[in-house]
């Protein structure tokens, strides 16, 4: 790449008597780290650009008259760096003590304490005593900073990590130093909450303990814990993290920088979704319907019943089995062995959110690709709700890069840096795929249309383009594909990502829960199997006896909810295994009670294909298992003890060796082949409407939204938004509807009650309706394509209607 | 045969003298024995005189303990109702008297003086689970020790200057 700045000569410095060799502009505390020196540093920070604030780092440089500060200073030739003398530990002493005058050292209490900078280096580099004799300034020590964050102003040393964090990490510029001197406090530019999907974030980058979370408020001290090594499977992005637990229970998530995944960041979904699990709705043992009630029994009646109704299905035929994205990669293997060897069918299927495939077949990107990036083009996603961490990555790209966003779809999101809208259609989008192939192979002059023509010549000034889509366009895929063909001929670097309904959706369709392909995309044996929606239809018309949805909820997240709900009550069995009693185990005849993530072990795989493994946190409540335990024992249950296997580093084995196997059988450097798809019906209905209030629906993503556990976590219960659906302007003054008004929006397959807002992101005549809530279901309105058709009506003027 | 005679005399003589003494052993379970001021027992856990408890809950005499014989849990004060001066407070106490060796560092490690060892030292008993001593045990306002509490409430102690750390 041109634009790439060359590689710095290197520049010999002598730090503390040892020479090193070091890219110039190094600053010194990084070439002092190289040599195994610690620079006692708080405002400095790796991932932050330096402030130069705290002043603790001062050394001492030959040459230079006075103290300089390390973590802003940078190497330069023949530089002579002392870090140890007689000064700096004075310099050192001095601004200890003049960062502790008014700090409260109330240490037994902070939940830092144990684990704070201020601590250590006080006891490495303090004086031991203040020459303070007058009373301490005392401020506000509980101050309610935001729904996940608490202030102590009285601990805050005003190194401004959070707020630089805010700034420049995040992009998001709430966070601010208020007021002058003394008086200095960490607050919100707006005055109201600090609300932030990166919060907790500040909380670990604090090196007092200023900033603590709400959700480890008091609960632990940091010698207390237990630590396992996880990956959170909250979304796709895969970001790594450990688990701290103290007495069996997590108490904790903290990061686990891979720079490669999430860069040391963690969103507030997944670094504060655990306590889920300690939630007394959750499913702590089988439960078996009889008489239209579920009634819990043991878990070897439910398996006997189980096996007595699969048992009687499989032999007929007529048994599908649906999930998979939300288990782990060998748990995912596990469920189709269970479908393919014990139940004996190709019907099993990962796919329950509008996701149809969840790998690129070509140009896989990593999420590193980003970083360089000039140009990326998204649509079908939006990446702050479903991949955070991906998305700090594309802020960063943007707004400290000046790479270009590009976001191409039916509305207009609220992305926090510069993007460049392109408003089209879904269904459209292989077409215009199509046209900037050809543009771009052919040159500006010959295309017709102005805007496609500018999109081709911003795609041929960019050297390296990201794509990074949802997988549901299967040929928008293709014709991105092809254009991404065409770009890397002309020597542009190209990538793609598919950013996953579910945060092991690409590990599913790797471990072969998709009705064509086995596991490593190898072809399946025997009949052709069906995807979620035609098993959904069969069952729905009484061609299937019997369901299994493992880890899934259709009847909350499927694109087609009515369809999924009739299938549910249609269906001769069902049985679920879930955390929660969702709106999918709400019908089901079996519903067993799974173990969560940090309840076990296994491994996970990124959007990127990137294979993880996390470690067992804490053991499953007694009579919960995992979900390959529960396949397995149902297998024995079934007659068919050695199909599948419950232990997961077994199955893991296994996995690795079909894996292995399928990758001899295939051609080298061919294209992964796609996982089936069911053809979907275009949208019949009529657009057209005498009175103007039957608008087209699009979903849109939220972080919290979810139906099980993100319904069910009490941390996540202050960030959950309330149902709500976006109309444009015009729309909405033609309807009389104002924001913050109910309103009621009936399709086809029922009615839900939303919160009214207006709002230039929706275009005329879509209404943007906020997907995966469980006391609104949009998906009642939505047809198989993802896009529904709904009638507005104000609530109170319906009540009139019907009174 | 008059050496025995006088060894018998002198042999009693010693008894008369004993008898007439004062005597050295007590009634036990009645009267109590009296231990030296700094003996160390079971333990207490002390209160301020507005009756709000000594303990933080910050798990120090836990960390300090040799025996880990200490659980502490800590929770966050109800700013209308506190349990503790200050923001946290110990919800749970627990010390395992069976596991417990009496060193004292609980009370050394201990910031607020809260945990303290009295010279009680009779706690036998039929099962283990009552030998875990929790709060209802331990917290109490033994006049026995009051005089070693430090009287002032913490709300009106200046941490910083009382610590004297740096």
């Amino acid at each position: 790449m041109a634009k790439k700045t060359p590689a710095r000569p290197n520049v010999k410095v002598v730090i503390d008597g040892n020479e090193i060799s070091v890219p110039e502009g190094m600053l010194v505390v990084d070439a002092a780290k190289l040599i195994g020196t610690q620079i006692p540093v708080y405002c400095s920070h790796p991932k932050l650009d330096p402030a130069g604030l705290c002043r603790i780092c001062l050394v001492e440089i030959e040459k230079m008259p006075k103290l300089q500060i390390a973590c802003a200073t940078r190497v330069t030739e023949g530089m002579v760096v002392h870090t140890s003398t007689a000064r700096v530990a004075e310099a050192r002493r001095g601004v200890l003590e003049f960062l502790l005058l008014n700090h409260p050292l109330d240490c037994p209490i902070c939940d830092k304490g144990g684990e704070c900078d201020l601590q250590d280096y006080t006891m490495s580099y303090g004086a031991g005593a203040s020459r303070l004799t007058e009373p301490k300034l005392h401020k506000p020590k509980r101050v309610d900073l935001g729904p996940t964050i608490v202030l102590d102003e009285e601990r805050c040393i005003l190194c401004r990590r959070c707020t630089r964090f805010d700034d420049e990490i995040a992009q998001e510029r709430n966070l601010i130093v208020a007021e002058r001197g003394h008086k200095s406090l960490i607050s919100t530019r707006d005055g109201g909450g600090y609300r932030s999907y990166f919060s907790g974030n500040t909380t670990e980058i604090c090196p007092v303990g200023a900033l603590t979370s709400k959700a480890y408020r008091f609960r632990s001290r940091p010698w207390d814990l237990g630590r396992a090594d996880s990956v959170c499977t909250q979304c796709s992005v895969g970001c790594n993290f450990r688990i701290d637990t103290r007495f069996g229970h997590v108490m904790r998530t903290f990061t686990r920088e891979n720079p490669e995944v999430d860069d040391g960041w963690l969103c507030d979904r997944g670094r504060y979704s655990f306590n889920y699990m300690y939630s007394p709705a959750r499913l702590r043992q089988p439960l078996v319907r009889r008489d239209g009630e579920h009634r819990p029994v043991s878990f070897d009646e439910a398996l006997a019943y189980a096996a007595q109704r699969l048992g009687s299905a499989a032999a007929a035929g007529k048994v599908g089995v649906i999930g998979g994205g939300r288990l782990s990669d060998e748990e995912a293997f596990a469920l189709q062995k269970f479908a393919r060897d014990v139940l004996g069918t190709n019907n099993i299927d990962y796919r329950t959110h509008i996701q149809r495939f969840a790998s690129p077949a070509r140009f896989g990107a990593s999420l590193t690709d980003i970083d360089d990036a000039d140009l990326v083009l998204v649509f079908g996603t939006f990446t702050p709700e479903q991949a955070p961490v991906l998305d700090l990555r594309l802020r960063r790209a943007v707004a400290r890069r000046g790479a270009k966003l590009m976001h191409i779809g039916p509305y207009k999101p609220d992305y926090l840096v510069a993007v460049q809208h392109v408003e089209y259609p879904p269904g459209a989008i292989a077409e215009l795929m199509e046209q900037l192939a050809d543009t771009v192979h052919h040159g500006r002059e010959e295309s017709g249309d102005g805007f496609v023509a500018d999109i081709a010549q911003q795609l041929v000034d960019a050297e390296k383009i990201v794509a990074i889509h949802n997988g549901r366009n299967v040929a928008g895929a293709a014709s991105l594909e092809r254009l991404m063909e065409t770009l890397a001929r002309y020597d542009h670097q190209v990538g793609v990502l598919v950013v996953g309904a579910m945060g092991n959706a690409r590990g599913a369709e790797a471990a072969g829960c998709v009705p064509n392909l086995g596991p490593g995309y190898a072809e399946a044996q025997g009949a052709p199997g069906m995807t979620t929606t035609q098993m959904l239809a069969a069952a729905a018309s009484g061609e299937l006896d019997a369901l299994v949805v493992v880890g899934a909820n259709p009847a909350l997240t499927g694109a087609d909810g009515t369809l999924a709900r009739a299938a549910f009550e249609r269906v001769g069995f069902l049985m679920a295994v879930d955390l929660f009693m969702t709106e999918t185990a709400s019908h089901a005849d079996v519903v067993f009670a799974a173990a969560s993530f940090a309840e076990k072990q296994g491994h996970t795989t990124n959007l990127e294909g990137r294979r993880q493994a996390f470690a067992q946190a804490v053991e499953p409540p007694v009579g919960v298992y995992t979900d390959s335990q529960i396949l397995a024992s149902l297998a024995t249950a079934l007659g068919k003890p050695n199909a599948v296997r419950a232990d997961a580093d077994e199955l893991f084995v296994d996995l690795l060796a079909a894996e292995a196997r399928a990758m001899a059988m295939r051609a080298k450097d061919a294209p992964l082949p796609r996982p089936s798809i069911a053809d979907a019906p275009s949208s019949t209905a009529d657009q057209v409407d005498a009175t103007h209030r039957r608008l087209m629906i699009c979903p849109i993503p939220h972080l919290y939204a979810g139906g099980g556990a993100a319904a069910h976590d009490p941390g996540l219960a202050e960030m959950r938004p309330k149902p709500f659906a976006v109309f444009s302007i015009a729309d909405a003054s033609r309807m009389g509807v104002v924001t913050g008004e109910r309103v009621r929006l009936s399709g086809p397959g029922g009615t839900i009650e939303v919160e009214a807002c207006v709002g230039d992101q929706a275009p005329v005549g879509v209404a943007l309706v906020l997907a995966d809530m469980p006391e609104a279901p949009e998906n009642r309105l939505l047809e198989e394509t993802g896009f529904g058709w709904a009638t507005v009506e104000k609530v109170a003027q319906a009540r009139e209607a019907s009174a | 045969m008059i050496r025995a005679v006088r060894g018998l005399v002198v042999g009693m003589l010693t008894t008369l003298k004993y008898l007439f003494r004062k005597k050295v052993t007590i009634d036990y379970p009645r009267e109590p024995y009296p231990h030296a001021e700094r003996f160390r027992g079971v333990h207490e856990l002390r209160k301020y005189d507005d009756g709000l408890e000594r303990c933080i809950g910050c798990e120090l005499c836990a960390v300090a303990c040799p025996a880990n014989a200490i659980t502490v849990i800590g929770a966050e004060n109800d700013p209308q109702k506190p349990t503790s001066p200050g923001e946290r407070y110990g919800y749970r106490y627990e010390i395992d008297m069976l596991r417990c060796i009496f060193c004292g560092w609980c009370e050394e490690a201990c910031p607020t003086d809260a945990i303290v060892l009295t010279p009680r030292f009779d706690i036998a008993d039929f099962t283990r689970e009552r030998l875990v001593f929790g709060k209802d045990k331990l917290l109490v306002n033994d006049p026995f020790t009051q005089h070693l509490a430090n009287t002032e409430s913490a709300f009106e102690t200046d941490p910083g200057v009382e610590g004297g750390a740096a």
